[in-house]
C-alpha cells in the first residue's frame, strides 16, 4: 500500500470528520444549553441540502445555494423551536425522543411532498471541481479540501463566538445556571431560539456541502444524525471541543477502518473472507469506539461528570 | 475499647490542596449518642460521605462491630449494619410511606430477589414495615405517598427506614434540619428512644437538641477534631469557644 | 373508566378482530392483529426496563433482531438440510418452535446481559446513546455479514411448527402469539408487584436511597434489562415466523424507535400500554396509509400532539387515571 494512498484516506477521514463536526456542533450546544435530545437535527441537514439544490439549480449559483441552505435551515430551526421544541425543555428525555422522532416524520413527508421522491443533484462549481496536486505528489479533490477548510473556519468561528462574544457568554452561562441568567434579565427564550437556529443552520450547511458529493434525498439526514450522536457522546455532551475531537475521531476511524481492516485481515485470511470480515468489522468500528470511550469515561471525553 | 461499636481511626481525605478530613479518630459506644458538631465547612458532610462509603478515604480505617468496613461500598456497609439518614430527606417519592419502609425491610432481610410473590400481600413484610412506622408515629400515614408527606413526616419516614435496617449504628445527618420547634421536640424524643436500639452518630446544628441528647460531643473544625468530651467539657473548652465565637475570648 | 376495565376491553378487541377477519373472510385482519400482538410483546419487554426501571433503551431493536435472526437462521438451516455445525459435533437446524423459542430467549438474554453490563455504567442520555450504539453495531454486522443474506435478509419459506397445531393457519398462529402476549403481561405484572419490582421502581426514582438500604441498584436494573431483552427477543422470533422473513431492518434504529413509541403512546409503566400503543400505531399506519400517501406526516403530527397534550399516553387519557411517573 502506498503512502500517498494512505494520506489520501486520512484527508477523506478529515473531510468526513469536519462534516460531522458541523452536524454535531448544534446538537451538542442544544443539549448542553437546553438539555434537549433532538432527533430531528438530521432534518435540518436534509432541509439545507434541498434548499441548496433548489436555489443552485434555479439561480445557477452554488454560492447562493450555500447561503440558502444556511437561511432555510435557520428559519426552519427557529420556527420549530418556537412552535414545538420550547414546550419540551422541561419534559423528560422520553418525551423529547418521541416528539422529535415525530418531527422527523413530519419534515421528511413535507419535503417529499414539496420535492417529490426523486433525488436531486447539486453540482460542484467550476472553481472547486477537479483536483489539486499537493506536496509529495498527492492528488486530491479540490471540493473535499474545500469542505475541510470550511470546517476549520467554522470551528475557529465557533470557538471565538463562545469565548469572545456576549452571545457566547450567555450560552456558557445558560449551560451552568439557567435560573441565574434569567434572573439577570437575559431574555432566555430568545437566547434558546438563537442557539437552536444556529445549530440548525450549521447542520443545513453540512447537508448542502455533502449534497454535491452524494445525492440529495429524503431520509439522508438519519444516518448522519446517528453518527452525530455518536460524536457528541464520545466528545462529552455540551462540549464544542468534545464535538470537534469526537467528529475527527469518528471520521478518521470510520474511513481508515474501511480502508485498512480488509487489508489487515488479508494478511492471514483468504481474500474473500478477509473482505467480508474486514468490512463487517469496519462498519461496526465507530460504535465499538463509542462503547469503549463510554465504558472508560461514562460521560465522554470532555463531558462533565454526572 | 471493647464496647466501641463504630470506630474511626486516623481518617484523612484531601481534595487537591484542601484537607477535608485530617487524622480524624472517633468512636461510638453501645447505647450512646455521640454528636458531631462544627461550624459550616468544617468537613462534617465529607466525613459522613466517607462513613457511608461514598468517598474513599486517603488514609485511616473504619471499623463496625470490630470488622473493618473501610473498603466496602455503600451497599455492603448498609448490609454490615450502618443505617443512615440524609441531610436532605431522601425517600422514594412516588412510593407510599409503607412501601418506602418495606423497601428497607427487604434490603435488610436480603429478600429483594423474589420475583413472583406480590409484595403487598406478603403479610409478614407488611406487618414488619408497619411496626417501624408505628415506632416513629407515622402509622396513620402509611398509605400516603411520600411526596405528599410534610417535611417533618418525611424526616420521620427516613428514621423508620433506618430502623427497618435493624442496624448496629445509626448515622444521622441533621435530622432536625428544617423542623420547627414542635417538630424538633418530637424528633428529640424519638432519638432519645432510638439510642437504646443502636448507638447514634449525630451530626446536628441544633445546639439545644445536641445538648439535650448527646452523651458525648466531638467538635470538628477545618477537618480536625479539636475536642471530644461530655456536654460540660465541650461547653467549657476554650478551643471550642474560640472556634465558634472567634478570638473574642483571647 | 377504570384502567382494569379498559384492559379487559383491549383484550376483547384484540380477540374480536381476527375473528371478524375469519367471519368476513379478510385474512389480512388476522395478519394485522398478529402483528399488533407480536409488537406488543416486544413493547411489554421494553416497558419492563423503560417504564418500570426508568432505563431508556434506544437499542431494543438489538434484542428484537437477535431473536428474529436466531429463529430465522436455525429454521433456514433445517429447511435447506444444511447443518449449522459439523465439527467438532453435528448441530442440525430445526423448525420446532419449542426449541426455537427457548434459544431465541436465551440468546437475546445473553446479548442483553453483555449490553446491560456495559451500558448500565452510564446514565441519562449516555445510556440512551450507548444502547443505540450497541444496536447499531449488530445492525451493521448483519448488513455486512454475507452468510445469511446480508442486506437482503433471509427468507424462511415455511413457518416453524408446533406439535399438534397447524401453524400455517393464520388464526392458529395468532392464537400462539396471543397466548405469549398474555403470558408476558402476566409475567410483568407479577414481576412489577413483587419485591423485585419494588426495588426496581425504587431504583428508577432514587438509586442512592436504594443503595443506602443495602440493595444494589445495578444488580436490580441489570436483571430487569436482561428479562426485558429476553421478552423482546421472543417477540422477534415470532415476528420472523409471521413474515417468514428476517432482514437487518428489524435491527435498525427505526425499530428501536417504534417499540419505544408503542410504550410511550400507550402509557409508560402501564401493563397494557404497549398493546394499546402498538394497536393505535398500526391502525393509524393502516388507515392513514389508505387515505393519503403522506400518511407519515399526519402520524408525526398526531404523535407530537400526544406528547404535548396527552401525558400518560392513550390509557392515561382514556382512563383519567393520573399518575406521577
Amino acid at each position: 500500500m502506498s503512502i500517498t494512498l494512505f494520506i489520501e484516506q486520512v484527508l477523506n477521514g478529515l473531510q468526513f470528520g469536519f462534516m460531522l463536526f458541523l452536524m454535531s456542533a448544534g446538537l451538542t450546544l442544544v443539549f448542553g444549553v437546553m438539555g434537549l435530545i433532538n432527533l430531528a437535527h438530521g432534518s435540518f441537514y436534509m432541509i439545507g441540502a434541498f434548499a441548496a439544490a433548489a436555489i443552485a439549480s434555479w439561480t445557477g449559483s452554488f454560492w447562493l445555494g450555500l447561503l440558502a441552505s444556511l437561511m432555510a435551515a435557520a428559519i426552519a430551526g427557529a420556527l420549530v423551536e418556537m412552535v414545538v421544541i420550547r414546550r419540551l425543555y422541561k419534559r423528560d428525555h422520553l418525551d423529547q425522543v418521541l416528539a422529535t422522532f415525530a418531527l422527523i416524520l413530519l419534515f421528511s413527508e413535507a419535503t417529499r411532498w414539496l420535492f417529490g421522491a426523486f433525488p436531486l443533484y447539486l453540482d460542484v462549481p467550476a472553481i472547486l471541481s477537479g483536483s489539486l496536486t499537493l506536496p509529495m505528489g498527492i492528488v486530491y479533490s479540490k471540493y473535499r479540501l474545500f469542505i475541510i477548510i470550511v470546517g476549520i473556519l467554522i470551528a475557529i468561528g465557533l470557538f471565538l463566538l463562545i469565548s469572545k462574544t456576549r452571545l457566547g457568554v450567555r450560552i456558557r452561562a445558560g449551560e451552568s445556571d439557567r435560573e441565574m441568567i434569567a434572573a439577570l434579565g437575559v431574555n432566555i427564550s430568545k437566547l434558546y431560539t438563537i442557539v437552536f437556529a444556529l445549530g440548525a443552520a450549521l447542520a443545513g450547511l453540512a447537508g448542502a456541502l455533502i449534497g454535491s458529493i452524494q445525492s440529495v434525498e429524503v431520509g439522508m439526514g438519519e444516518p448522519v444524525l446517528i453518527l452525530a450522536f455518536v460524536v457528541i457522546v464520545i466528545g462529552g455532551i455540551g462540549s464544542i471541543k468534545g464535538a470537534l475531537i469526537g467528529a475527527l475521531l469518528v471520521g478518521l476511524t470510520d474511513t481508515l477502518g474501511r480502508f485498512l481492516l480488509p487489508a489487515l485481515f488479508g494478511a492471514f485470511l483468504d481474500p474473500a473472507s478477509a473482505t467480508s470480515i474486514g468490512s463487517a468489522i469496519a462498519s461496526m468500528l465507530i460504535y465499538i469506539l463509542m462503547a469503549a470511550v463510554l465504558i472508560y469515561r461514562p460521560s465522554g471525553l470532555y463531558g462533565k461528570m454526572a | 475499647m471493647s464496647d466501641s461499636i463504630l470506630s474511626i481511626q486516623n481518617l484523612s481525605k484531601s481534595f487537591g490542596a484542601i484537607r477535608a478530613s485530617e487524622d480524624i479518630s472517633l468512636d461510638l459506644h453501645a447505647g450512646e449518642i455521640h454528636a458531631l458538631i462544627g461550624p459550616n465547612g468544617a468537613g462534617k458532610s465529607t466525613l459522613i460521605a466517607q462513613l457511608a462509603g461514598e468517598i474513599p478515604q486517603d488514609h485511616g480505617a473504619i471499623f463496625l462491630g470490630g470488622q473493618e468496613i473501610s473498603n466496602l461500598d455503600t451497599v455492603a456497609r448498609a448490609n454490615a449494619g450502618l443505617a443512615r439518614s440524609f441531610q436532605v430527606s431522601s425517600v422514594v417519592p412516588n412510593f407510599s410511606a409503607l412501601q418506602n419502609v418495606m423497601l428497607a425491610v427487604q434490603g435488610n432481610q436480603g429478600r429483594t430477589f423474589t420475583f413472583f410473590k406480590p409484595v403487598l400481600r406478603d403479610v409478614e413484610l407488611v406487618d414488619n414495615a408497619r411496626t417501624y412506622l408505628q415506632q416513629v408515629e407515622l402509622e396513620g400515614r402509611a398509605n400516603v405517598s411520600a411526596s405528599d408527606l410534610s417535611h417533618g413526616e418525611r424526616r420521620k419516614l427516613e428514621l423508620a427506614m433506618a430502623l427497618a435496617l435493624e442496624p448496629k449504628v445509626f448515622l444521622l445527618d441533621e435530622p432536625m434540619a428544617g423542623l420547627g420547634a414542635e417538630g424538633s421536640k418530637a424528633m428529640t424524643a424519638l432519638l432519645a428512644d432510638l439510642k437504646h436500639k443502636a448507638p447514634i452518630l449525630l451530626v446536628e446544628h441544633d445546639m439545644d437538641a445536641v445538648f439535650a441528647l448527646a452523651d458525648r460531643i466531638s467538635v470538628l473544625v477545618y477537618g480536625r477534631i479539636i475536642a471530644t468530651g461530655t456536654v460540660e467539657d465541650i461547653r467549657n473548652n476554650p478551643d471550642v469557644r474560640e472556634a465558634y465565637l472567634g478570638s473574642e475570648s483571647l | 373508566m377504570q384502567e382494569r376495565h379498559f384492559n379487559l376491553l383491549c383484550i376483547f378487541f384484540l380477540l374480536a378482530i381476527p375473528i371478524a377477519g375469519l367471519v368476513l373472510d379478510e385474512p389480512y385482519y388476522i395478519t394485522l392483529a398478529t402483528k399488533v400482538t407480536i409488537l406488543a410483546i416486544a413493547g411489554v419487554g421494553l416497558n419492563l426496563a423503560l417504564g418500570y426501571g426508568g432505563l431508556i433503551s434506544f437499542g431494543h431493536a438489538a434484542f428484537f433482531g437477535v431473536g428474529g435472526y436466531v429463529a430465522g437462521i436455525i429454521a433456514s438451516h433445517a429447511l435447506n438440510y444444511d447443518p449449522i455445525l459439523e465439527w467438532p459435533f453435528l448441530i442440525e437446524g430445526t423448525t420446532q418452535m419449542l426449541i426455537l423459542w427457548p434459544l431465541a430467549i436465551v440468546i437475546s438474554a445473553f446479548f442483553a446481559l453483555i449490553i446491560g453490563l456495559l451500558s448500565l455504567r452510564t446514565n441519562g442520555v449516555y445510556f440512551i446513546m450507548i444502547t443505540l450504539a450497541f444496536a447499531q453495531m449488530i445492525y451493521y454486522f448483519a448488513i455486512s455479514w454475507p452468510s445469511y443474506g446480508g442486506e437482503d435478509g433471509l427468507s424462511v419459506y415455511l413457518r416453524s411448527s408446533f406439535p399438534g397445531l397447524n401453524t400455517m393457519d393464520g388464526l392458529t398462529f395468532f392464537g400462539i402469539c396471543f397466548v405469549w402476549l398474555m403470558f408476558a403481561v402476566w409475567l410483568s405484572s407479577r414481576m412489577t408487584n413483587s419485591g423485585f419490582g419494588l426495588a426496581l421502581q425504587a431504583s428508577k426514582q432514587n438509586a442512592v436511597r436504594v443503595a443506602a438500604v443495602g440493595i444494589k441498584p445495578f444488580k436490580v436494573q441489570l436483571i430487569a434489562f436482561v428479562l426485558s431483552g429476553a421478552i423482546t427477543g421472543l417477540a422477534g422470533a415470532l415476528y420472523t415466523d409471521l413474515n417468514r422473513f428476517v432482514s437487518p431492518s428489524v435491527l435498525s434504529w427505526h425499530t428501536s424507535g417504534e417499540i419505544m413509541i408503542f410504550v410511550i403512546l400507550g402509557g409508560v409503566a402501564r401493563l397494557y400500554g404497549p398493546l394499546v400503543g402498538a394497536a393505535v400505531f398500526i391502525v393509524l399506519e393502516q388507515t392513514l396509509g389508505g387515505v393519503t400517501e403522506n400518511w407519515q406526516f399526519w402520524l408525526g403530527l398526531i404523535l407530537i400532539i400526544v406528547v404535548l397534550f396527552a401525558r400518560g399516553g392513550v390509557i392515561g387519557l382514556l382512563t383519567k387515571e393520573v399518575r406521577n411517573e
